[in-house]
Parts: structure tokens; C-alpha cells; sequence
């Protein structure tokens, strides 16, 4: 079986100032033959032999160390260049001299071996320097700037860093302003990326949908354990591939499903179908997800731009078969998700619990550790941001709610997308506990501004911005319960276990430190009064934090 | 007086919100996000200047992009338009979108749509008054600027509401400017972000 991996780079003929530069193609064609890898090239155009060589003792020996990490046979590969249209014109071969087409051989062999499509925009150009995966400087960087600028379809540009180990020092000054000065002038215009190794080469050239659509059809969609030596540069490429796949594949689902890419979506699905027919394993969970990412979808997205069925029949029964007893319940939550039926909507079950500092004697002590958990900092860290980054991917087609149906449809589909991203655990329970969270976190959105019937008003008006206002409400809404509830979940664990005295010392210790942050009518309270009903040190605090931020904000 | 009766149904908020507002708004919501942050200032500058050429290509040019650089240009000058409110520029968005914290990087966005929005916005009450306004007599053009005033007089800088109004029979520019300002400031059109 033979994979092909193209990868663009720019190739530079003469020297200094007078160097000029064109963009072509490394095609890298990956065979499995036993007998162990090779590298043979082949084409018109042809690497002069110490090129060659280098390819053949470094580039290869990286790319094989990460295939094996990745638990993959290594194959042997072809790789060719395209010859420049000026040089076939004249009937000549090109003849690479230089290391800076390591990046793009490099790629190319992986592209081909993984059967990972790199993206068409980019160019790269580096000298892999060790076959530990260092990436090191190569000349002429301006004249490849001026080469790719003259691609209309590239969009990127990654090179090595130009002075990682000070060897550019030997450069005449003018030289380095020139280098500098095609940077500044490219970068208008190309999107530029330096890299220091194959680790940093990847991240900067494959997306998430080539790196989980090629886990799941070369096998490494779950870590092997076969790493190449901790700390090298090779085992960060390895960890960067086979790591997080399975929240890479929830990503991307959830993006093709949003954008209206069901095509897309239907693919990687049967894809996961492949790989765990291939394992001969039932993914665990994986129905209960699947049925709650399809009714968190806009209503309009879900009915307009998603067919079902999302997963054959066929396709669910094969992995159906390897479930176990214990996934009975997802099993029928898989094969409803794939059909598009059984819209049931579930409620979260109680977040799980943080752990916080427990049992501590001194009570300042304690103060301290509570503050670390409840840091302006830690809540932006670990309630909004991904509280916002699920708001930021929710997209709809439209911003006005065509009816009460409608409206009622996106509330809910919206909150469960909430739920869904912040890690909630979903549980079957009755059709409209979904439904009754969200529409009652919408009437405290909206508790200033004439409850949901007012929110359902704007969406269906749109003089406020419709659904996106109202979407945006709800969002600012459950951020700021979620700080409430994280704030109270940790004063709970320090404070339920103490006895009275214990409690009244913590409340005045935390009085004393954020006392300046509080209201007036609070401080002027005894501690004792809050020692069991710290509720509303809770809302206040989370109040004054938000408005500390924003009083940042014009500093 | 029906001339003046439909520069003041066209000038309604409703009717600006329903012509002007809502494509906004949904290129807004239309643009998918899949980060909230951002690691470098080159990658605040291409999301940016990606999401400025997405927005101006979907409600505006209808179409026709604009180069990275053009684009990147005008999302900061709306940027620091935006954030001087507040007292900041650019760069307090970037540090936003650097570390999450007011909303991250959605609301740097959320900011240039408004800005692009009041943009249209502008444009459009510049075309009402050509329309309505510009081809009559200098009375009647007096008449209607002196009735839309008087009409739309809460909202109005008072600067605006003291003149006389033959100052903007012949050039309504700062009139409109002022209206889009009091609109910005009092209307639920736009947000305050």
C-alpha cells in the first residue's frame, strides 16, 4: 500500500544579494516493504549526494523515530522534487544542493507515512540538525520571502529561528538588517512562524482534523507507551500526535456539526467507527456525547444543515458489537444521536468537587490557601475561560428566533452546549430538566430586564442584536454562577469540617484580607454572623472581582 | 409634513436595526471562534485581521476582501477607537486576549463588530438625509432639519440642540456624527462593551 505527502518549500539559485528563489513541491511517496526503511530518490530534479546523504542519515532517522514512537511500521519512501517550470522548459533537472528543504522532506515523509494531508498554503524551509529534531537556520531568507510573496494561494511562511544559537553573529550587519527587513515586509502579508524543532515544524503546520483523521486511520489515536526517550525532542513529537486525540475529535466534530460541515462530520465519524471496529473495543461514554453535542446544535443548524442519519446503521451495530453490559444505556444514546431521534434532554449531575486545602489549623493559613482557589486569576483561568471559548464556537446561521418554538429550541440546545464545555456530566434523566435549567438561568439573565419573556422579545425583535444578545446574557449569567458556585464549593470545604470557634477565626482572617474588596455593610458585621451563611461574602466577592478587572481594564 | 414623517421612519432605531443592525449581528454570530486566547501578538493580529476581512466581506463589500495588513489596520483602529473609552488601546485588547480575562479574545471581536456596525450605521443615515434632505429647497431642508432636532432632541449633544439649524441645511456631517454618537451612547442597538 503506497501514501503520498506533498509539502511545499522554496528553492534558491545563486548567492547574496543576488539570490532569487522559486516555490515548488517535496512529494514523498511511502511504500511498506519488508526488510526495513529506505530513502531513494528519484525525478528530474536531484539532491547532490552530501544532501542526499543528510537526508538519507538525519531527516529519515527523525521521521522513523517518530513513527516508531508512534507504534508504526516504518516504510520505505521515494521522494522527489517538482522541477520548476523554468527548468523543465529548458529541458534541465534542478539540483538541490542545501539543507533547507530538511523541513519539507521531512513533512512530506511524514504526510505520506501517516497519510496526514499537510495544507496547501504553507512553505516551509529549515535544516533539521540533529537527528534529535533540531531545526537551524538557513541562508537566504529574504529571497524565499520574496518567492512566497509571489504565490497568491500561500498564506504562511515558517522558518527557523534566525539566530537560535548565535551562529548569525558571523553575518555582516547589513546583511541581518536585510533578513529583518523582508520579515517586517512579509509579514503584512504572510502569516510567519518560527520553529526550533519538528516538535514546534508540526504544531505550526497540521491541523487538528489532519492529525485526528490520520490517528484514527494509522492507529495512534491513543498513545502507544512506546515513546521515544523522555525529554527529547522526538518524544514532544510523538506526545504532540498521539496525545489528546479523543478532545481533538470532540473539537473538530463539534466544529464541522456547528459550521454546517456534515459531510465532514459523517467522515470522521465512520472514521472512529473504523479505528474501534479495528480495536475490537466499544468506546466508552462516546453515545451519551454524541447525542449531547447533536442537541446542543442550534436548532436551525440541526434541522437545516445536519442529515442524518450521522452514522449508518450498519456502521453503530458493528462497534455496537464489542459494548459491554455496562454500555447498554450508551448504546441506545448512540444509535439515537446517529439517527437524529430521542431529543431527550439531561441535566448535569453535581460538578465534581475541587480539592482545596483541608483541615488546616491556622486559620490564616488557610486564608491563604483559599485565596490561591479563589484568585481573580484562577477563576478567569478555570471558570470563564472555558465558559467563554464555548460561547466564542457557538455559531448560528441567523440572530432572530422564528418562533417561541424556536427560541425555546436554541435555549436549551445553547445551555446543553454550556454543559457540554465545561465538563458537566450529563445524565438520562426526563425531557425538560434541560429545558428547565436553561430557560431559568435565562430569567436571571434577564432578571433586570423583564425576565425570559423580555429575552424572547429580543430575540424575535433583533434591534438589540436578537439570539446573540440573549446568548451573550446567558453566557456573562452562568460564568458569574459557575465563579459563585466554585467560590462557595471551596470556603465548604475549608469551613464545613471545622467547629464553630475554627470557622469564626477563618471568617475573620478572610475578612481582614479582602475586607477592602467587600461592601461597607459587611465589614461592619461581626465575623460570627458569617461563620455558617457565607453567602453573601461569596456574592460580593465575585462581584468585586469582576469589577477590579474592569477597573484594570482602564489602567 | 410626510417628508420629515419618513426621514423620521427611516431614522427609527427599529428600522436602522432591521436595515443596518441585524446582517451585523449575524456575521457575528456566524464566525466560528475555536480559541478564546491567543499566545503571541502575531496571532492576535492574523485572528483579527481574519475576522475584520470576514466580517467586512460578509456585510459590507459583499465579497471583495481586503489585504492582511489593510485589514489588521482597521480592526486596531477600531480597537483603539473602542478601548480608549476605557482609558486603553490595542494593546489592552491584546492582553485580553493574552490571558482570557474580560471575556478574551470573543469580546475583542464582539468590539469590532460594534465598531463596524456604528460604521454602517453612519453610512446609512448619511443616505437617508441624501435622500430625504439634500434634494429639496433651502427652506424645506431648514424645516426638516429644524423638526428632526427638535424630535430627536433628547438624544443630541446639546451643542447640536443650541445651534441654529440653517448651520446644517448645506452640510449635515456633523448633524449626522452627532446623531450616531447619541445613538451609540443611548440606543440598545449597540453595546456597550
Amino acid at each position: 500500500m503506497t501514501a503520498i505527502g506533498r509539502a511545499r518549500t522554496a528553492l534558491v539559485f545563486g548567492q547574496g544579494d543576488g539570490a532569487r528563489a522559486a516555490i515548488s513541491v517535496v512529494v514523498a511517496q511511502a511504500r511498506e516493504r519488508a526488510g526495513g526503511s529506505n530513502l531513494s530518490f528519484c525525478g528530474t530534479a536531484a539532491f547532490e549526494e552530501p544532501a542526499a546523504r543528510h537526508l538519507r542519515e538525519t531527516v529519515l532517522a527523525v521521521v522513523n523515530q517518530i513513527l516508531e514512537g508512534l507504534g508504526l511500521a516504518k516504510p520505505s519512501f521515494d521522494v522527489s522534487v517538482v522541477n520548476l517550470g523554468a527548468a523543465s522548459a529548458a529541458d534541465l533537472g534542478l539540483s538541490i544542493s542545501g539543507f533547507s528543504a530538511d523541513t519539507a522532506v521531512a513533512l512530506a515523509m511524514l504526510s505520506a507515512a501517516l497519510r496526514m494531508p499537510l495544507p496547501e498554503d504553507v512553505v516551509t524551509t529549515g535544516h533539521i540538525a540533529s537527528p534529535d529534531g533540531d531545526i537551524r537556520a538557513v541562508r537566504s531568507i529574504p529571497a524565499k520571502l520574496g518567492a512566497a510573496l509571489q504565490v497568491p494561494e500561500v498564506r504562511a511562511f515558517i522558518h527557523p529561528a534566525l539566530d537560535e544559537d548565535n551562529s548569525m553573529q558571523a553575518l555582516s550587519p547589513a546583511e541581518r538588517e536585510r533578513i529583518a527587513e523582508a520579515v517586517v515586509n512579509a509579514r503584512g502579508r504572510l502569516r510567519l512562524t518560527v520553529v526550533g524543532d519538528v516538535t514546534e515544524l508540526l504544531q505550526a503546520t497540521v491541523t487538528e482534523e489532519a492529525v485526528v483523521l490520520a490517528s484514527l486511520c494509522s492507529g495512534f489515536f491513543e498513545p502507544t507507551g512506546r515513546a521515544a526517550p523522555q525529554g527529547s525532542r522526538v518524544d514532544d513529537a510523538v506526545r504532540f500526535l498521539s496525545e489528546g486525540n479523543d478532545g481533538r475529535f470532540w473539537r473538530v466534530l463539534e466544529a464541522h456539526l456547528l459550521e454546517g460541515r456534515c459531510a465532514e462530520a459523517q467522515a470522521l465519524l465512520l472514521a472512529r467507527c473504523h479505528y474501534q471496529v479495528r480495536r475490537r473495543q466499544y468506546p466508552g461514554g462516546f453515545g451519551g456525547k454524541l447525542l449531547q453535542l447533536v442537541r446542543s446544535l442550534p436548532p436551525a443548524t440541526r434541522r437545516l444543515k445536519t442529515s442524518f442519519p450521522l452514522l449508518a446503521m450498519g456502521h453503530c451495530l458493528e462497534v455496537c458489537r464489542f459494548a459491554g453490559q455496562a454500555d447498554h444505556e450508551d448504546v441506545q444514546r448512540l444509535l439515537d444521536a446517529a439517527q437524529g431521534r430521542g431529543m431527550t434532554r439531561e441535566k448535569p449531575a453535581a460538578p465534581a468537587p475541587t480539592s482545596g486545602a483541608q483541615g488546616a489549623a491556622d486559620a490564616n493559613a488557610a486564608v491563604d490557601a483559599v485565596l490561591g482557589e479563589i484568585s481573580a486569576q484562577t477563576l478567569t483561568e478555570t471558570i470563564s475561560l472555558p465558559i467563554d471559548a464555548a460561547r466564542a464556537a457557538y455559531v448560528m446561521e441567523g440572530v432572530l428566533a422564528e418562533s417561541h418554538d424556536a427560541f425555546h429550541d436554541t435555549i436549551t440546545a445553547f445551555y446543553l452546549h454550556l454543559l457540554q464545555h465545561t465538563g458537566a456530566v450529563i445524565t438520562l434523566t426526563d425531557r425538560h430538566a434541560g429545558c428547565d435549567e436553561a430557560f431559568a438561568l435565562l430569567e436571571q439573565a434577564f432578571a433586570d430586564k423583564g425576565g425570559s419573556e423580555a429575552a424572547e422579545a429580543d430575540a424575535r425583535d433583533g434591534t438589540r442584536g436578537g439570539m446573540r444578545f440573549v446568548l451573550d446574557a446567558m453566557t456573562d449569567r452562568y460564568k458569574a454562577e459557575q465563579q459563585v458556585k466554585h467560590v462557595k464549593r471551596v470556603l465548604e470545604e475549608i469551613l464545613d469540617p471545622q467547629d464553630w470557634s475554627a470557622r469564626e477565626a477563618f471568617i475573620a482572617a478572610l475578612l481582614s484580607r479582602i475586607g477592602p474588596q467587600l461592601p461597607s455593610e459587611i465589614r461592619a458585621e461581626p465575623p460570627g454572623r458569617y461563620a455558617r451563611h457565607y453567602d453573601s461574602i461569596v456574592r460580593a466577592y465575585v462581584r468585586s472581582v469582576d469589577q477590579v478587572r474592569q477597573l484594570f481594564r482602564t489602567l | 409634513m410626510a417628508l420629515i414623517d419618513s426621514v423620521l421612519a427611516a431614522l427609527d432605531e427599529r428600522q436602522i436595526a432591521r436595515v443596518v443592525g441585524l446582517r451585523h449581528d449575524e456575521a457575528r454570530m456566524r464566525y466560528p471562534l475555536h480559541r478564546n486566547t491567543v499566545g503571541s501578538y502575531d496571532e492576535f493580529d492574523n485572528v483579527i485581521a481574519d475576522y475584520y476581512n470576514f466580517h467586512f466581506t460578509s456585510c459590507v463589500s459583499n465579497g471583495g476582501g481586503l489585504s492582511h495588513s489593510e485589514a489588521a489596520g482597521r480592526a486596531k483602529a477600531i480597537l483603539n477607537q473602542a478601548y480608549r473609552r476605557h482609558g486603553g488601546d490595542v494593546m489592552t485588547a491584546f492582553n485580553d486576549a493574552c490571558d482570557g480575562t474580560n471575556g478574551g479574545l470573543r469580546v475583542v471581536l464582539d468590539t469590532i463588530a460594534e465598531g463596524l456596525k456604528a460604521e454602517s450605521v453612519a453610512m446609512y443615515v448619511q443616505d437617508v438625509f441624501d435622500r430625504h434632505v439634500a434634494p429639496n429647497s433651502w427652506e424645506t431642508k431648514v424645516e426638516i432639519i429644524r423638526t428632526f432636532i427638535r424630535q430627536c432632541c433628547p438624544h443630541l449633544a446639546s451643542s447640536i440642540r443650541v445651534d441654529q439649524p440653517e448651520r446644517y441645511a448645506h452640510g449635515y456631517r456633523d448633524l449626522i456624527h452627532g446623531y450616531v454618537e447619541a445613538l451609540k451612547r443611548s440606543s440598545s442597538m449597540f453595546r456597550r462593551l
